[in-house]
C-alpha cells in the first residue's frame, strides 16, 4: 500500500504541521511494515487553493492531508487529520496506533 | 541569502535527481546561505494531468527566498524575479522522445495539444531566469536545437566521491539503475545469450512497477540465463552501491541517450571500466573514452556480448582502462563548492 502524507510549509520557516507529519509518516512505517510512505510538502502562498487543486496525487492507494492548507487536494481516497490530535512529545507506538487505523481504515 | 532549491517530485520514485537535489542543498548551506528543497508533486499520466501541473508550476510562489535554482520540469517554470535554471530535463516526450516509443505522447489523442502547450511553455518562461545551466551537453544541445535557448554546462559531481573505493576485478559486469525500458537493462540480458566467456550479470536497481521487474526476470527465464543474470530489485542504498561497484569486473551503463547519468561517475571513482553505447550520451561524452577510460559499441546485444567478453577474458585491460577512467574523473575535477558558487553568482 502507498501512503502519501501531504503538508504545506513556509519555507525557511520550520513549522508544527511537518514536524507532526514526520511523526505520522514514522507512525505508519512502524505499524504498517511493507507500505511504502512518502511526504509532500506544498509552498504556501497567495494561489495555494487553486494550485493544490491542480495537483493530482493519484499514485497512491491513500492521501493523508495534514492541516487545513493541504484540505484541497483531491483524492478518492483522502483521510484528513488533524495535528493537534498528535500523540504528545516522546509518544509510545500504542498512543499513535489508533490515529494510524483511523487513517487507513 | 535564502535560496531555494525548486524541483519536482514523483512521490515514491528515487533516483539520481533526488539525490542531486538534496546534495545541492547542502553545498549552498556550504557557503553559508539558507537553502530549502521544495519539490513541486508532479505526475504526466493521465496525460491531460500533465496540463494541470504545468498550470500549477506557475501558480506556486516561494516568495520567502532570495533566489530559486529551479531543476526540473515543470518546477523550473515557477515565477520568481531571481530565478536561475540548472536544467537537468525538459518533459523529453514533448521534444526528442516525441516518436520515439519511450515518449508515449506522439499518436495520443491529445499527444499534439500537450506537445505544442509544454513547448510553448518553455519557450516563454524558460528565459525568464537570469542563467540557464544544464548538467550536460546533451540537455544543452536538446535545448538549443528544440527551443533555441543558449545554455551553459555546469556537470554535477557524485554526491559522496569519498564513499567508493577500488576492489578486486570480479567476474561480474554490473548494471545499476531504475527497472525501466530506458536504461535497457533487458538489452544487457539479450547479450548475455551472446557472451562466451564466464562473465555474469548483475541487475541492480528500483522497479518503476511491478510488470517492468516482471518483464526484466521473464527475459532471464525466457533465454536460461538464470544462473549467469542476477536481478536486485529494489533501492540499492550508497554502501550496497560501492560494495557492488568495487567487486564488479565493469560496469555497463547503456541506457538510451541520458540526460547525464551517474552511473559512470561512480565507476570511475571505484576504477572501473565503464561499457556504454554510441547513443548513452549523458556523462558518458565526457567521461567514457573507447579503448581508454571504457568501451564504447553500438546499441546491439552482440556488440555488447563483445565488449563483456574482452574485458572478463583480459583482465590487465579491465585494470589499465579502470585506473584510467578514476584518472580521467580526478582530471575533470568536479567540485560542489564550484557548483554553488557559479549557481549563487
Amino acid at each position: 500500500m502507498r501512503i502519501l502524507i501531504a503538508t504545506t510549509f513556509v519555507p525557511f520557516a520550520p513549522g508544527t504541521e511537518d514536524r507532526a507529519a514526520d511523526a505520522l509518516a514514522a507512525a505508519l512505517v512502524a505499524h504498517r511494515p511493507g507500505a511504502a510512505v512518502d511526504r509532500v510538502r506544498l509552498p504556501r502562498g497567495e494561489h495555494l487553493a487553486l494550485a493544490a487543486r491542480l495537483t493530482d496525487l493519484g499514485d497512491c492507494e491513500r492521501l493523508v492531508t495534514v492541516g487545513a492548507g493541504a484540505a484541497g487536494l483531491v483524492h478518492p481516497a483522502v483521510r484528513s487529520w488533524d495535528p493537534g490530535e498528535a500523540p504528545d512529545a516522546a509518544p509510545s507506538a500504542a498512543a499513535w496506533a489508533p490515529i494510524v487505523e483511523t487513517l487507513l481504515r | 541569502m535564502k535560496v531555494a532549491i525548486v524541483s519536482a517530485q514523483v512521490p515514491f520514485v528515487r533516483g539520481g535527481a533526488e539525490v542531486l537535489a538534496e546534495r545541492l542543498v547542502e553545498a549552498v548551506r556550504a557557503t553559508g546561505a539558507e537553502a530549502e528543497l521544495v519539490a513541486l508533486p508532479f505526475r504526466w499520466h493521465p496525460r491531460p494531468r500533465l496540463l494541470d501541473h504545468l498550470l500549477a508550476a506557475r501558480l506556486w510562489r516561494v516568495e520567502e527566498a532570495d533566489r530559486v535554482i529551479a531543476l526540473k520540469f515543470p518546477g523550473y517554470l515557477l515565477p520568481h524575479p531571481d530565478k536561475v535554471v540548472w536544467l537537468l530535463h525538459q518533459h523529453r516526450p514533448a521534444y526528442d522522445l516525441w516518436e520515439h516509443p519511450l515518449g508515449g505522447l506522439h499518436g495520443a489523442p491529445e499527444g499534439e495539444a500537450i506537445r505544442a502547450a509544454v513547448r510553448r511553455a518553455d519557450d516563454a518562461w524558460l528565459p525568464e531566469a537570469r542563467r540557464i545551466h544544464t548538467i550536460s551537453r546533451t540537455v544543452s544541445e536538446r535545448l538549443r536545437r528544440f527551443n533555441g535557448i543558449e545554455s551553459t554546462v555546469l556537470s554535477p559531481p557524485l554526491a559522496d566521491p569519498g564513499a567508493f573505493r577500488a576492489g578486486p576485478y570480479g567476474g561480474y559486469v554490473l548494471s545499476l539503475g531504475r527497472l525501466t525500458p530506458d536504461k535497457r537493462h533487458g538489452l544487457l540480458v539479450e547479450a548475455m545469450r551472446h557472451v562466451r566467456s564466464a562473465a555474469r550479470l548483475i541487475v541492480a536497481g528500483a522497479p518503476a512497477t511491478a510488470a517492468e521487474e516482471q518483464a526484466l526476470r521473464a527475459l532471464v527465464t525466457r533465454h536460461g540465463l538464470q544462473d549467469r543474470v542476477s536481478i536486485l530489485a529494489g533501492w540499492i542504498g550508497e554502501r550496497e552501491k560501492a560494495e557492488l561497484l568495487a567487486d564488479a569486473r565493469a560496469v555497463a551503463f547503456t541506457s538510451f541517450d541520458e540526460d547525464y547519468g551517474y552511473v559512470p561517475l561512480e565507476a570511475a571513482a571505484s576504477a572501473r571500466p565503464v561499457i556504454v553505447c554510441t547513443d548513452t550520451g549523458g556523462v558518458s561524452d565526457l567521461l567514457v573514452r573507447d579503448g581508454e577510460t571504457g568501451l564504447v559499441c553500438e546499441p546491439d546485444p552482440r556488440a555488447l556480448a563483445e565488449a563483456i567478453d574482452r574485458l572478463t577474458l583480459d583482465r590487465p585491460m579491465a585494470e589499465r582502462l579502470g585506473a584510467a577512467a578514476r584518472e580521467r574523473l580526478r582530471a575533470l575535477d568536479l567540485s560542489w563548492e564550484r557548483v554553488a558558487e557559479e549557481l549563487l553568482r
